[in-house]
């Protein structure tokens, strides 16, 4: 027994479970079947490493040993040593890892590099998350669900809108039927989303998809456009969101970071997991805009209508704004892309087209 | 001195040395008979919490929050065991894997209270708010659970901790004197606060020795009164504001409510400071009364806390987590913790050596316990 003991014994405070009192003792390497001896005053404790629980040691805290009936072997120095740990024992790949985690883990959390290392990791993983895998969990989301999954919710929007902003239109009857029959026939597959007329109030010359596939039409619209092209091409843009299903992976990425927040954090105020929700949630949309765009473009060359419509009508509506610095600081929090990048694609259209 | 500690090799301990450690049989460094009196000791340091800290961030968010649970384990063993008396440290042995429970219900709890909207019209609406409805009323229960698991994860000297507080008292306390206090409009909250602490010290045990709290209710109100005087300040500062602006304003829209607050938010910052003034104190004064109050077995606490330097701190803490977004929340809070602990000290009534002589309590029984509903953790 003492040879073996002198190579590796280990310095140890040995509490019996019962008392407050530590004993100093030695504590050897184990036999076959993980049998450990502790040796406190000519007294031999007979232990079994098995079924031990390794509490891991942390900042300047020794690891120690958990057995059972609270008997606890508590280690003096830092380090932990390698017989602890055996490789050869016959016990799951799982358990083995974890007493390897449970060793090292505060050298880890000590090491600059490692924690340098993690950093880079963490960054790259939340950069691939937000880019890649919350936007494609969303698309496959949405397209699962049904369609009319936020019917509710476009119903209410409606109502809100009339009851703040918006008042009945001042189109007349036989107007807003034409630009239904041209919007299905240029713009629209079968069945055509229904088109509401709104006089817009505060809103200004505006169209919006609503959450169930409906699209607004305000009146100041209807009369800022020089051709009605230009409001099919509106449309069309409008339409990319209802067939892209933006609403709905829209609300799907928001709460799937919402609830990332909250499970990491833990914590479920209002403030603290909306605002970056809200930051991320706005580079979405910008997303989404350039894939209504396409899809207008696409429809627009598809169906004849001449491309420079669009751009005709966006860089009309942009006018206003583009003088004062508030406008230009909205820009870069705005839900669309900045209008110069979008207008490039459909101005350089080919000619004629 | 970590890079030392970590370095030492195996190789240099052996028995020899352990042969010198090993004399006495019984090793402790604060054991001799003339100590009347110990003081509560914290050793973290914000360099290595600061790491620490960092690490369960990063593998909290690489484990897309799988890893929280041991994080907390992390953190809160970093702060026991680096806090000791009379020479030996405490220790918390809590499973990470009961807190994980722990985290799901929690989550499911959240689930359930934010559901409304998007089950609303199907049935599974109202088996949602059944289940809101019996989680709300099960609070008390829980949280004497959570005081039972952290206690019983306490240990000092290898000596468990045990709280033996009934459920019936719990929701005597949480729910009864919960919904009195604001029916009362908070003047009853000092009360309250005091059956709180009542509750939590006086069904603590370390092994046989038993916490109580020596404390009248009316040394509570005396310490709060200047949070209680805020606190009729504050009301009386909002009526008059109602009353001032007629609230008639239709604050809808969301340009009008920016326009309408736009004047008002050097009076909200001025709010935001009393509420946090008034907790602080609240917190410092609560702290002061129930340490200088409490006895384990026959040996006094006491705190010399004082509650200009505690705000002093806090104060500090608060510009130095907004200037540096967080990054230095692991140096505030070792502050407040060194201050808060430092502060307590122990004046045994017998020979401290006795200590070493209290013994686990009754382990059969507490084992018996294990197999209860304990166990549960909502970081509450």
């Amino acid at each position: 027994m003492t040879s073996v003991l002198t190579q590796s014994a280990v310095t140890v405070r040995y509490y019996d479970g019962q008392t407050a009192r530590a004993h100093a003792g030695i504590l050897s390497p184990p036999d076959e079947s993980g049998w450990v001896v502790v040796v406190v005053d000519a007294v031999q404790y007979r232990l079994n490493l098995h079924r031990a629980r390794i509490r891991a040691a942390i900042g300047d805290t020794p690891p120690c040993l958990e057995f059972a009936d609270d008997v606890c072997v508590e280690l003096v120095e830092m380090s932990f040593p390698d017989w602890l740990i055996p490789a050869d024992w016959t016990e799951s790949r799982p358990a083995q890892v974890r007493r390897l985690w449970l060793s090292r883990i505060h050298l880890w959390e000590q090491s600059p590099r490692w924690i340098l290392a993690g950093l880079l990791l963490t960054l790259i993983m939340v950069f691939g998350l937000l880019e890649y895998g919350v936007p494609v969990i969303a698309r496959q989301t949405a397209y699962a669900l049904p369609t009319h999954t936020l019917d509710d919710l476009a119903v209410s929007t409606l109502q809100q809108l009339d009851h703040e902003t918006l008042k009945p239109s001042q189109i007349p009857l036989v107007r807003q039927t034409q630009i239904e029959q041209e919007y299905e026939y240029w713009v629209a597959d079968t069945p055509a989303p229904h088109l509401i007329f709104r006089h817009g109030g505060a809103m200004g010359p505006n169209a919006f998809a609503l959450p169930d596939g409906r699209i607004v039409v305000t009146d100041e619209l209807v009369d800022l456009i020089r051709h009605d092209f230009e409001l099919m091409a509106v449309l069309a843009h409008e339409t990319g969101h209802v067939e892209r299903r933006h609403a709905l992976r829209q609300i799907i990425a928001n709460d799937s970071i919402r609830a990332l927040l909250i499970a990491i954090t833990g914590n479920t105020t209002h403030v603290l997991s909306d605002v970056p929700t809200e930051f991320i949630g706005l580079t979405y949309s910008r997303e989404f805009e350039r894939e209504a765009d396409d899809f207008a473009y696409q429809r627009m060359t598809e169906r004849g209508i001449p491309l420079h419509y669009f751009s005709d009508l966006l860089s009309r509506l942009a006018q206003p704004e583009q003088h004062d610095l508030k406008a230009t600081l909205q820009g870069y929090l705005s839900t669309h892309p900045a209008i110069s990048e979008r207008l490039i694609r459909f101005q350089k259209a080919p000619a004629g087209a | 001195m970590n890079d030392q500690l970590k370095m030492s090799s195996l190789a240099t301990v052996g028995v020899q040395n352990a042969g010198i450690a090993h004399a006495g049989g019984v090793i402790d460094e604060s054991i001799s008979s003339v100590i009347t009196a110990s003081r509560f000791v914290f050793r973290g340091e914000v360099k290595p919490y600061f790491r620490i800290w960092l690490v369960n961030w990063l593998l909290t968010i690489l484990s897309l929050s799988l890893y929280s649970p041991w994080a907390k384990v992390r953190r809160l063993r970093y702060f026991y065991t680096h806090t000791s008396l009379a020479g030996a440290r405490f220790d918390f042995t809590g499973h990470a894997r009961v807190i994980f429970i722990g985290r799901l219900m929690a989550l499911g709890v959240y689930m359930s209270a934010n559901s409304e909207g998007f089950l609303k019209g199907s049935w599974l609406q109202w088996v949602a708010g059944l289940l809101l409805f019996i989680i709300y009323a099960s609070i008390p229960y829980l949280l004497r659970a959570t005081y039972r698991f952290k206690a019983r994860n306490t240990v000092y000297r290898n000596v468990r901790f045990r709280f033996t507080g009934t459920w019936r008292e719990a929701f005597w306390v949480y729910w009864g004197l919960g919904a009195l206090t604001i029916l009362s409009l908070g003047f009853l909250m000092p009360y309250t606060i005091y059956r709180h602490k009542r509750y939590q010290f006086n069904h603590l045990h370390w092994g046989q020795l038993k916490f109580s709290l020596d404390l009248s209710p009316w040394r509570v109100y005396w310490a709060l009164i200047v949070p209680v005087l805020l606190l009729i300040g504050l009301y009386s500062v909002l009526i008059v504001a109602a009353l001032q602006l007629n609230l008639n304003v239709d604050i809808r829209g969301r340009a009008a409510l920016t326009e309408f607050l736009l004047p008002w938010i050097p009076w909200l910052v001025a709010m935001v400071g009393v509420v946090l003034l008034m907790y602080w104190i609240s917190a410092a004064q609560v702290f002061r009364l129930c340490w200088s109050n409490v006895r384990l077995g026959e040996s006094r606490f006491k705190t010399d806390l004082s509650l200009w330097c505690y705000l002093g701190i806090e104060y500090f803490n608060l510009w130095l987590i907004m200037i540096s977004l967080g990054l230095c929340i692991p140096r505030a809070i070792i502050r407040i913790q060194r201050y808060r602990i430092q502060s307590i000290s122990i004046s045994w009534a017998d020979d401290p050596a006795l200590m070493q002589a209290v013994s686990q309590a009754n382990l059969k029984a507490f084992a018996e316990e294990l197999n209860d509903l304990v166990g549960i953790d909502l970081s509450l």
